[in-house]
């Protein structure tokens, strides 16, 4: 998502704005897409390994391996990943392109590492799976570290054309590894996990040219981002609330009546985890939205009034693009619920004649229905925290992802044990809730926007450095000790 | 009686004419104790005195511009504005004629003040009286980058004394205004030169004030140079017409007083004249900065050197307030090949005035530069640009002792070097001069003079404080 949260102040200073906007819209995309098409992939494999003949424990163990690996590094990354989009576009905006690349591989690195050991500790207690299986868990996991982190960056690159083509071949690199390893009599799970391991490495590799490609060479510390911990630290939070709070649910229900456990610490909910991966694809019609309608319309006041705000505009002419802007907001974000609200009632009623096809029971059907509704407030919700970002309202959007990841893991944690219908209603209540929260404050926030933007800016830049500035600090010395570091 | 100097950028941190005159006056005064109240540009400036204090200075108070902050941002609500104390704002904001006592009042606190300049009172004051026509942003962040050094500067406590003293206006003369009605003690204002008209010329001929924003800024140090005339006790010049600007700006008549500058006639008027070595030598006591247009001087006298080759230059003075500027010169000097330069830094003035046959001013401004007095008194003419009193000094006002040196426009190279060569090749020339000048400072310029005229302002303006505010 590069290019969120930049601070207005900068904006003032002219050009390169919007273009940051767009690549955060386009970043918005590209990173749900590829949440939505992991998720598809998943499925995709499940069905693979039905076919091929699997057993049901080696594809509840193939099931839970993936789900992990992506889940756990989803999580991790979210730590990192809306802030290096922040560190990104500060970089972009001061024409330091350089600066940019040398952040990726440092977060991964950073990330890689403590993750790498929690996560192979945690996979050395399921003895029950075998080591290979498990081996590929792991990388697979340390792949999809990278691969995530790569999403924050490839918005600003804005080479939609490879973008696509390197998920386009990546996604048919697992499938068709997967078609001919199963073919040639692999073990189901061990097959598929190295397919999907092929087929995130052909991604990880292929994004990195496309960035390369973006990019100019790197050079100076790659750990200069740990800075941005000092400046906007929120960010970390709102990314990992933002996401955590897409996923307790599921963590909860794999402990709750539903849960079973599949090897070791590995657990799952198999009738609750399938609903829940169709559910999620309701929020595509958002995810594309969002950038349609965002880019198209409401960016176009936004500049406007910018643009009179850093550009000389008159007292008249600010307040007059303020109210287009404002009223621009309101228009795009009702369209964008009232779509999400139509295709998701369509989703819902529909994809249970599929769902029953493939095994499907009344009570995962009830439950896919409750969860499609919750990951549709959530849609349109998040779309409205990353709107609150925009106007750099961090204070906003922390309060929406906050209140979304504790409704969602209360309700949750309170219905656990209710009938089926009740499972998904915490994620309902989250989504109903940040939808409440963002919608109220991102509207009281624009409204005043003047006073944020004129009252906000500190007169002065603080410039104390903090614990995470030194350490940045400290590298920076380090690097320039041994004469820069390339790529 | 304790008193409290206020200073803006120069003693105890640069060495010069007002420091030094400063540092001398002090020093002549030992009934009294003094504390310091500094305004310095730049936290390095932190202890590093150009001066070693007198003893009867009790405490150096001080406030670096660069050290604006206010601990960690965080935008609050500041009180509504009474009527009368958004009125009384506004005017500041207009750069107009607050009541100054309101501000002051309202604005006693450093963060309460940055408060102020972040909150919704100040957006809509300044909603108010953008222009229709102004670029609102550019005209919002201009008045609260303006307003922040003084909000920064009048949060703060004065340091107790028995009367306020600013050598100069500016924030200087501000902040006594602010600590004289805060603690009902008077306030004495010195200018040495003109604040206001300095400020004025540097901002009209800077580059980081856009040109639609100067009107502004130079507004600003009026109203801040009237708030320092309406609230003083007693306002003294140097010179006449420095004394009439001070009037044209607003001073009140009735204020207004000249105290010359005084050198330490004893002191400098027992330097013998210097033995004929061959060599004719031309001393310039100035710091190395822009304002004292060395550049013009190295120029000048090139065209000296060229038709009298025994001609030699001494620089003396601090060279490390404008390393630039002092390299840019020392290049310049490099350049014209004058192997007859010599930048001594620092030095003891009265020593080296012994080997000094003339001196050379060729300041761009000036209020009374002691170093002609010093010159003077020591019978050695001077050259010097037409600017403060430069010709008042040199030329008397109707005193009957004649010139003491000679007067030529600023940044006239030719006129400069036509000046030096007529006193280099004329050594009656200079004896006459240099004596009219020993008598001239005998007269009206000694330093023991100056400092009872001081004294009993100071007294005047305590004793009126104290009768109700006879001034």
């Amino acid at each position: 998502m590069a290019g969120i949260g930049f601070e207005l102040k900068k904006l003032f200073a002219g050009g390169g704005a919007i273009r940051k906007v767009r690549a955060y819209a386009c970043a918005g995309i590209v990173s749900s897409g590829t949440m939505l098409l992991s998720m598809a992939l998943l499925i995709g494999m499940q069905r693979l390994a039905a076919r091929a003949g699997a057993g049901e424990r080696e594809r509840e163990q193939l099931v839970a391996l993936v789900v992990y690996a992506m889940l756990s590094s989803m999580l991790l990354t979210s730590l990192l990943s809306t802030l290096l989009s922040r560190f990104a576009a500060d970089m972009l905006y001061r024409g330091a392109d350089d600066r940019v690349l040398p952040s990726l591989i440092g977060a991964s690195v950073a990330l890689m590492v403590p993750g790498g050991m929690l996560y192979g500790l945690m996979l050395s207690r399921a003895e029950a799976i075998p080591a290979l299986d498990r081996a590929l868990s792991w990388l697979l996991f340390m792949e999809l570290i990278p691969v995530w982190l790569e999403m924050g960056y490839i918005g600003a690159a804005r080479d939609y054309r490879r973008i696509l083509a390197v998920f386009a071949s990546g996604v048919g690199a697992a499938l068709a590894a997967g078609w001919i390893l199963l073919h040639f009599g692999m073990p189901a799970a061990t097959a598929l996990l190295l397919s999907l391991a092929a087929g995130y490495g052909f991604m990880l590799v292929g994004f990195m040219g496309v960035l390369n490609r973006r990019f100019s060479k790197g050079s100076g510390s790659a750990f200069a981002f740990v800075e941005w911990l000092d400046r906007v630290p929120s960010l970390a939070a709102i990314g990992f609330l933002n996401m955590a709070g897409a996923f307790v649910h599921l963590i909860w229900m794999w402990f709750g009546p539903l849960g079973e456990a599949v090897a070791g610490p590995l657990r799952h909910a198999p009738t609750h985890d399938a609903a829940a991966f169709y559910a999620f694809l309701a929020m595509l019609p958002t995810s594309v939205n969002f950038v349609v309608s965002v880019e198209v319309n409401f960016c176009r006041e936004y500049r406007r009034y910018f643009d009179f705000v850093g550009g000389g505009g008159t007292l008249t002419e600010i307040r007059e693009a303020r109210d287009c802007m404002v009223a621009s907001l309101r228009q795009e974000v009702f369209r964008l619920a009232r779509i999400q609200v139509c295709s998701m009632a369509a989703y819902a009623i529909l994809m249970p004649y599929f769902l029953k096809k493939i095994g499907f029971t009344a009570d995962m059907i009830a439950m896919f229905q409750v969860m499609s509704i919750g990951y549709s407030a959530y849609a349109v919700g998040n779309a409205m925290m990353l709107l609150q970002l925009y106007f750099d309202d961090r204070g906003g959007a922390l309060l929406s992802a906050a209140a979304f990841f504790l409704a969602n893991a209360l309700v949750t944690g309170w219905t656990i044990h209710g009938p089926p219908l009740y499972c998904g209603v915490g994620l309902v209540a989250g989504g109903a809730l940040l939808y409440a929260v963002s919608l109220t404050r991102l509207f009281t926030y624009a409204a005043r926007i003047d006073r944020h933007v004129f009252c906000g800016q500190p007169v002065l830049p603080d410039e104390r450095a903090g614990r995470w500035t030194r350490m940045a600090r400290w590298f920076e010395g380090r690097t320039d000790a041994k004469g820069g570091v390339g790529r | 009686m304790r008193i409290c100097v206020i200073c803006e950028g120069s003693y105890p941190f640069v060495a010069g004419g007002v420091s030094t005159w400063l540092q001398e006056m002090m020093m002549a005064m030992p009934g009294h104790a003094f504390s310091i109240w500094a305004i310095g540009a730049q936290r390095r400036q932190k202890g590093r005195y150009a001066y070693e204090l007198p003893k009867n200075v009790e405490g150096v108070k001080e406030v670096y511009l660069d050290e604006m902050r206010f601990g960690r941002f965080r935008p609050g609500r500041f009180p509504k504005l009474s009527p009368g104390e958004e009125a009384a704002v506004r005017e500041l904001l207009q750069c107009r004629a607050p009541d100054w006592a309101v501000v002051f009042r309202l604005f006693f606190d450093r963060k309460r003040n940055l408060r102020f300049l972040h909150s919704e009172e100040f957006l809509r004051l300044a909603q108010g009286i953008c222009e229709p026509h102004a670029g609102f942003g550019d005209f919002f962040w201009t008045v609260r980058s303006m307003f922040l050094p003084l909000l920064y500067l009048i949060g703060d406590d004065p340091p107790e004394a028995d009367l306020y003293y600013a050598i100069s206006t500016g924030y200087a003369g501000v902040l006594g205004s602010m600590a004289s009605l805060r603690t009902g003690k008077p306030f004495v204002l010195t200018e040495h030169g003109i604040y206001t008209r300095e400020r004025e010329e540097e901002i009209l001929q800077t580059n980081w004030v856009p040109p639609n924003d100067k009107d502004l800024w130079i507004g600003m140090f009026y109203m801040f140079t009237r708030c320092a005339y309406m609230h003083a006790a007693r306002v003294t010049a140097l010179f006449q017409r420095a004394s009439m600007i001070q009037r044209e700006i607003g001073c009140p008549p009735e204020k207004c007083a000249v105290v010359p500058n005084g050198v330490d006639y004893a002191r400098f008027s027992t330097i013998p004249p210097k033995a004929d070595d061959g060599f004719v030598d031309i001393g310039a006591i100035v710091r190395l900065v822009p304002i004292k247009d060395i550049k013009t001087m190295l120029y000048a006298f090139a065209i000296v050197s060229a038709e009298m080759p025994n001609a030699r230059l001494h620089v003396m003075g601090p060279t490390d307030e404008d390393a630039e500027y002092f390299e840019e010169c020392e290049q310049l000097r490099a350049d014209l090949g004058l192997d007859g330069v010599r930048f001594t830094g620092r030095v003891d003035v009265r020593a080296q005035l012994a080997r000094i046959d003339f001196t050379l001013l060729t300041s761009i401004s000036e209020g009374q530069p002691l170093a002609v007095l010093e010159s003077m008194a020591a019978g050695r003419p001077a050259v010097t640009t037409d600017v403060g009193s430069c010709r008042e000094l040199l030329m008397g006002a109707g005193d009957g002792f004649g010139p003491a040196g000679i007067c030529v426009p600023a940044m006239h190279q030719s006129a400069l070097a036509e000046a030096m060569l007529l006193l280099c090749t004329d050594a009656k020339l200079r004896r006459r001069m240099g004596e009219a000048g020993r008598k001239r400072v005998f007269a009206h310029y000694r330093h023991d003079a100056m400092v009872e005229r001081y004294d009993g302002i100071f007294a005047e303006a305590r004793g009126d404080r104290h009768g109700g505010n006879r001034i």
